[in-house]
């Protein structure tokens, strides 16, 4: 226990005295003069329902929050009347708006509640047995889904690091990152159930791809930490995620790849507005994001290297043949090379386009004579 | 950058090497023949579809688990095959029973099924016109400012220990993932409640911010869960029924049922939790409950709270019912301690002497 309350009630007046007013109808009554501003809220669109954008006004809006917003440290709700120097200090590490804070994070959370889905009844499981598989795409196939399975708790691991050091003030942040990894946890048992439904089994987990998560969920910050996550790491699981659900071997696992896209482009979608909100607030910030992604970066090359990649290339071309092998190097090269133009075009949206020419993609991208679509991106 | 990688790979002539022999038709494919324990499990009952514990068989199963985990503090899922070269990723929380509860599984699952959008599916109109006095809805606002308080905090001390456990561990993982989304979503739902219409917010309670803070700082997982999901959570699921049997109108019938339901889950896991924790380690029970303890006086300064009892007096029309409310909260809390291994801990907490002050009259 670190932490004593202010006062032992075992012996303690005060309540005892208290409890005997109250008892006889005495009540104080000082909470009902919070003296906290009334407002007219509803609902602005009766389809939608009570959305976080309908209560953004005044003292409890988001808008108005100033960048440092001084005093409330505690679990008091922003707006809540409270006493700074009366409150529960929960010493909270992330206290500046630009530190978490992303354009439309209300919207997406609202979204991300509103689209929760259920991978034990939302699949078609029993469908599994309708489609004959062979048994070298079955293998490729359960080593996707293994790698799946290990990259998607980083998205749960990571913004549980975080969320509990920022101040409750940013409770529509807190709450994005909450659906965040529900959402991840949900992807991580998805495909391990199908991993586990195929008939192979999980497969070997990949060192690589072991030391990427690790750089993940070592960043010195949360904006490093997310720079690196949602906008490089899960941006090139969402291509990923549509490259597999093109190659998918039955509708079992398209349905898969359409459920968890859906999410995961939420979340690039906040790491990309959070970049921009810092390019925007916090333009000082540059330097220190481009040494975060110039690991990032380096660690992601490193992925280009495994089984990954091979087991890829096998269900693009539908087996190991030579000509198939041909035929799914073409298509997984494709993908490769998507993978880097849509998070360049995204560092763009994001108002960070002076990162292109420093990134470790561009020199190994060239090196390979491959990715014309990075080319023209560039 | 904490962790810098062993190797600048971009100008690693070694791995352009390798790429350009994949890229150019030479693939290994030797991961091809290191499979697993082959499975292929299908939903025990169809309409409940694939569930965790369908999936939970041979060595994927969790009954495997040692009690302490030596073999793996990377992401790689468990049951898959571990290669040389797997790297730690810091993972402090290692022991099965510090965490393991055999429900976890499906309160998951339950958690997912019943899932539910405040934006949407409670009936906000019913509302409009207010359905009961001025001086009854700021009650309810104030009782929605405290709930807000709670399930932030609570999302907080689910996120703060989720990311510090081993991935061997994964449904609990996924359990603590579920709470915070449960956690988030109450804090979403009565800030709702408390602003809807021409609404406000209530003050912060300081007994409340220092309970919140009590179970926040726990040192040791089973001493915040046990905190959070047992004691607190047995208050918020009374609550939550308290709130909706109290209703006068649809919104907040509903707004309490989901919030006893979303609640009894953190209950059901802590019970589970801290039976199986004593189970494996009967000797932190005194650790438990020296901790309960604290917990248990910070929670008596929160329910003898001006904003918590009077709003609650208010809306429960005096303070009778309340006295009441508070005396079976607490005893099924109490049983539930004994029920999870804690034994009976009415003599030593410091609510028995709070719910003796509740008791006779006012003389």
């Amino acid at each position: 226990m670190s932490y004593y309350g202010s006062a032992d009630y075992r012996y303690n007046d005060d309540l005892a005295l208290r409890m005997r007013d109250i008892k006889k109808g005495n009540l104080d009554l000082g909470w009902l003069k919070a003296g906290t501003e009334a407002r007219k809220f509803a609902a602005e669109n009766a389809k939608r329902g009570l959305t976080y954008m309908d209560l953004n006004q005044g003292s409890y809006g988001y808008d108005d929050m100033p960048e440092l917003p001084r005093g409330p440290r505690g679990a008091q709700p922003r707006g809540a009347g409270f006493v700074a120097e009366d409150q529960a200090d929960l010493e909270p590490e992330l206290n500046r708006k630009t530190d978490v804070w992303a354009y439309k994070v209300a919207s997406f959370t609202e979204e991300a509640v509103s689209r929760q889905w259920d991978a034990t009844h939302d699949i078609p499981w029993g469908d599994l047995d309708k489609y004959e598989r062979s048994e070298e795409l079955e293998i490729a196939f359960a080593q996707l889904c293994t790698f799946f399975t290990e990259v998607e708790l980083i998205a749960t691991d990571l913004p549980a690091k975080w969320l509990w050091r920022m101040n409750n003030q940013f409770s529509e942040v807190k709450h994005f990152i909450a659906t965040q990894a529900m959402d991840e946890a949900r992807h991580a048992e998805v495909f391990r159930k199908r991993a586990l439904a195929g008939g192979i089994g999980l497969m070997e987990a990949l060192p690589q791809t072991e030391h990427a998560l690790k750089a993940i969920l070592d960043g010195d910050t949360y904006s490093e930490a997310s720079a690196f996550m949602h906008l490089l790491a899960e941006g090139n699981v969402l291509t990923m995620f549509r490259f597999s659900e093109f190659i998918s071997p039955t509708p079992v696992d398209k349905r898969i790849f359409q459920l968890v896209m859906q999410d995961e482009a939420r979340h690039v979608s906040y790491g990309m507005q959070h970049l921009k909100w810092i390019m925007d607030h916090a333009p000082e910030q540059k330097e220190q994001l481009h040494r975060a992604l110039d690991e990032g970066e380096n660690v992601t090359i490193n992925q280009f290297d495994a089984a990954l990649t091979e087991a890829m290339i096998v269900l693009a071309g539908k087996g190991t043949r030579p000509e198939q092998i041909q035929d799914g190097i073409k298509i997984v090269g494709n993908m490769q090379a998507r993978q880097i133009t849509e998070y360049f075009h995204r560092l763009e949206r994001a108002g960070f386009a002076e990162r292109i020419p420093r990134s470790r993609f561009t020199p190994m991208m060239a090196d390979l004579g491959i990715g014309q679509g990075v080319k023209a991106a560039l | 950058m904490a962790y810098i990688a062993p190797k600048d790979y971009a100008a690693d002539p070694e791995v352009v090497a390798k790429i350009l022999r994949t890229v150019s038709g030479q693939l290994e494919l030797d991961w091809m023949k290191r499979v697993g324990e082959p499975a292929a499990y299908r939903p025990s009952q169809a309409a409940r579809g694939l569930t965790l514990d369908d999936i939970n068989q041979g060595g994927y199963a969790p009954d495997k688990l040692p009690e302490v985990i030596r073999h793996n503090f990377s992401m790689a899922p468990r049951g898959a095959l571990l290669p040389p070269g797997l790297p730690s990723l810091g993972y402090r929380v290692n022991r099965k029973s510090d965490v393991w509860a055999d429900v976890a599984p499906r309160l998951f699952e339950e958690a997912k099924s019943r899932r539910w959008a405040p934006a949407r599916d409670v009936p906000w109109n019913a509302l409009v016109p207010l359905p009961h006095d001025e001086r009854h809805e700021l009650a309810l606002r104030q009782l929605a400012t405290g709930l807000i308080s709670i399930g932030l905090v609570a999302t907080d001390v689910a996120a703060s220990w989720e990311w510090r456990m081993n991935q061997e561990f994964h449904e609990i993982k996924y359990l603590l993932c579920a709470q915070m989304f449960d956690a988030a979503r109450i804090s979403e739902a009565f800030r709702k409640r408390a602003l809807f219409g021409g609404g406000s917010l209530g003050v912060d309670s300081r007994p409340l911010g220092e309970l919140l803070k009590s179970i926040f700082l726990s040192d040791t997982y089973p001493e915040a869960s046990a905190a959070m999901n047992l004691t607190l959570f047995s208050v918020v699921q009374a609550l939550g029924r308290h709130w909706a049997a109290t209703a006068s109108n649809p919104a907040d019938t509903y707004l309490g049922t989901q919030l006893a339901q979303d609640a009894t889950r953190f209950v059901s896991y802590g019970v589970d939790h801290v039976r199986s924790h004593l189970r494996a380690r009967p000797q932190q029970a005194e650790t438990l409950g020296e901790h309960l303890d604290l917990v248990e006086n910070a929670l008596v300064g929160v329910l003898g709270a001006p904003e918590t009892i009077e709003p609650l007096v208010l809306v429960s029309g005096g303070f009778a019912p309340v006295a009441g409310f508070y005396a079976r909260t607490l005893d099924q809390y109490f049983r539930r301690c004994a029920a999870a291994g804690l034994g009976d801990r009415r003599d030593a907490s410091a609510l028995t002497p709070f719910l003796r002050m509740l008791e006779g009259d006012a003389s």
